[in-house]
């Protein structure tokens, strides 16, 4: 059992990593904290659903274009609520995406109601049993993608000139500036693949637990945030493993702790303190000395 | 001459008392004013929104068909309502503001059991006639003689369904899965489903509890197959029903499920698909698959205003029959809706509610109880063949 509860924690901290790399994106590029991005999680979810439904497209040109329409969302977001207020006082941006979630949350219940909806089975769900151990082909299919996305982003940070770009601007915006890196672009497409990816994670979250509502964003947002802290604040990689921690801690949690009082959140939550009193750089962060 | 005059007496007599029998009684005669003024708190925000929203819908066509044939007392209704985004703190400026400001005659709602549990008992001071169209946590409506509950409570509808799915399956021994952020679900979840287990004789395993925002029931589900129950029971709402259901299926667990209040209810079927076949529950309102054309009706206009053309919860229902419930006891009382008898009207108006038998709506039959909970109407059912059947 403790083998099954392995996989499941492996599963679920997939999902994690995927929304948490988006926030470390941009966290590292601009050192805001992202919001919005649990709810652009969501609009991917709803964009990927509508596409399904209404197009029928398989899931390999859902997906692509789920991404696309999230990272143009993305890329909205910051032109219109968070470029402006940049050079003002600095809690200015967050205060602004947390007006987006608000703004985006009421959005998605007035258009598609406050119910919890049935995502469409885009692929058969085949069930595989090694034993006594039990996979699912859309538990395989949402782990392979998650990991993909997670492999092909970091090689493009650290291997493209892009990349190299995206780096630079997250050492300094001035200093990026002076050697010639766009510093407004580069903000712009970190904001876009950010979201690209949270539209990823809303395809997979919908295929993975079956249903979506507009309230889904805010559980990932918050798990993401724990997610970064774990790993690092600004660190993709951290953010990837941190991800799994997580998943797999949440997991034990449920067989390890009393079950009649809920202690996932806790445990969560407890982890993230523990870290920022302990090691306030996360796992795989490292200090800065400035000065 | 005399024999005229005594004739003359004779007709003017009968005719008179013919016309006192036959007229209208004061009770239902025309109201006073151009409309007659009914609060509503629909939560069409936060993570109640779609209960607001239904009730909200299935009030307004309420308020239409009623408005259409003449209103209360010849006088149209005037719905002025709330959101309180499924928040109990917002709720109590607004149902203030509803009494003093708004001068209301009666409110319909709020949903959330939450939300009533705050705001009931400040009705003692505002004397004002609340009527909730889908709170089921055992206990609230005696919090004040003004608040009433036109739902069933959860453990008047888990008695006869916890009873029927013992039976139909043999339910000797079973687990407990609630959702502890929801005041209903953790009292069917941690109080009544226990309670009823020991009376049916079904012995209770082990207790997980989970939250509003859970969407992974993988890890819940290995440690429940591991235990091997005989069913499992659900206190929750129908989405996180319908997903344990699918991860049960997924995982290869046999064992039938039993949900809570608001578990049968559309959503369940929509969500859940193959997975809830053999879901067992009971229902405060039987929407889908309900021969009453009243209710057929009733779908049909619902369908065609929701977002994506869903049906309701048993709140929407419910709602569409306070309105009903409202103009009856307000005809019945003798609400005359001139601005001085607020007070009074009010009152009558409380005394209707506190006197309802009987009453058959699209929900079913509604009876009051002392403390002001909605009685009888309750459906056990079943989903057989992707809907759902009566037992």
């Amino acid at each position: 059992m403790i083998f099954q509860q392995l996989i499941n924690g492996l599963m679920l901290g997939a999902n994690y990593s995927l929304v948490a790399i988006g926030y470390t994106l941009i966290f590292g590029v601009l050192g805001l904290l992202h919001f919005a991005h649990g709810e652009v999680l969501m609009a991917g979810a709803f964009m990927g659903f509508y596409i399904i439904l209404w197009t029928d497209l398989p899931l390999y040109i859902t997906l692509p274009l789920t991404m696309i329409a999230t990272g143009a969302l993305g890329i909205i977001i910051d032109l219109l609520a968070i470029r402006p207020l940049r050079k003002d006082f600095h809690l200015a941006p967050l205060l602004s995406t947390i007006g987006v979630t608000i703004i985006l949350q009421n959005l998605a219940v007035k258009l598609f109601g406050g119910y919890g909806t049935r995502f469409p089975d885009a692929i058969k769900d085949y069930h595989f049993k090694i034993g006594s151990l039990f996979i699912s082909s859309i538990n395989i299919l949402t782990l392979g993608i998650s990991i993909f996305l997670m492999i092909a982003l970091y090689f493009f940070i650290s291997k493209t000139k892009i990349g190299k770009a995206m780096r630079a601007v997250s050492e300094s915006h001035l200093t990026a500036g002076l050697l010639g890196v766009n510093v407004d672009w580069i903000v712009l497409l970190t904001f876009g693949i950010a979201s690209a990816l949270a539209g990823a994670s809303g395809v997979m979250i919908g295929l993975a637990f079956h249903a979506i509502s507009p309230f889904i964003g805010l559980t990932f947002a918050l798990k993401g945030l724990v997610v970064m802290l774990l790993g690092g604040l600004g660190n993709v990689l951290g953010a990837m493993i941190g991800g799994l921690i997580l998943g797999m801690a949440e997991v034990l949690a449920i067989v390890v702790l009393p079950t009649e009082i809920n202690l996932q959140d806790i445990f969560s939550f407890g982890i993230m303190i523990l870290i920022l009193i302990f090691r306030p750089t996360g796992l795989f962060g490292t200090r800065i000395t400035q000065g | 001459m005399k024999k005229r005059l005594f004739v003359a007496f004779m007709i003017v007599a009968f005719f008179s008392t013919l016309s006192l029998v036959l007229a209208p009684s004061s009770q239902a005669g025309k109201l006073s004013g151009d409309k007659v003024k009914i609060g509503a708190i629909y939560s069409t925000s936060g993570v109640c929104a779609e209960w607001g929203m239904a009730a909200k819908i299935a009030g307004d066509i309420a308020v239409e068909e009623i408005n259409a044939a003449g209103g209360i007392g010849g006088v149209p209704i005037e719905i002025t309502w709330y959101d309180v985004g499924c928040k109990a703190p917002p709720a109590i400026p607004v149902i203030q503001k509803l009494a003093k400001q708004d001068k209301v005659l009666v409110v319909n709602g709020p949903c959330q059991s939450s939300v009533c549990e705050v705001i009931f008992p400040k009705l003692n001071r505002l004397k004002l006639v609340l009527v909730s169209f889908c709170s089921s946590k055992p206990g609230l409506s005696a919090l004040s003689p003004w608040a009433f509950r036109n739902t069933l409570t959860s453990d008047k509808q888990l008695a006869p369904a916890i009873e029927k799915w013992k039976k139909e399956y043999n339910i000797k021994t079973a687990v407990i899965l609630y959702n502890s952020e929801d005041a209903v679900s953790t009292v069917e979840g941690k109080k009544i489903m226990p309670v009823l287990f020991k009376k049916y004789g079904i012995k209770l395993l082990k207790m997980f509890s989970f939250q509003t925002q859970t969407l992974d029931f993988a890890p819940f589900m290995t440690e429940i197959k591991a235990l091997n129950p005989d069913g499992i029971a659900v206190g929750s709402c129908y989405e996180h029903g319908a997903k344990i259901a699918i991860e049960a299926l997924r995982q290869g667990i046999k064992a039938p499920i039993l949900g809570g209040a608001c578990n049968s209810t559309p959503g369940l079927i929509e969500i859940g698909g193959d997975a809830v076949e053999g879901y067992y529950g009971s229902t405060a309102a039987w929407i889908e698959g309900n021969p009453d054309p009243r209710m057929v009706k009733f779908l049909e206009k619902f369908k065609a205003r929701s977002p994506g053309g869903k049906a309701p919860p048993y709140g929407g229902p419910r709602s569409y029959d306070n309105i009903y419930i409202i103009k009856k006891v307000m005809e019945e009382e003798g609400v005359t809706n001139k601005p001085e008898d607020l007070e009074k009207d009010r009152d009558k108006i409380r005394q209707g509610w506190k006197k309802l038998k009987d009453y058959d709506g699209i929900s079913g039959i509604t009876t009051m109880d002392k403390n002001g909970d909605g009685v009888g109407g309750v459906k056990t059912l079943m989903v057989e063949g992707g809907r759902f059947v009566p037992k």
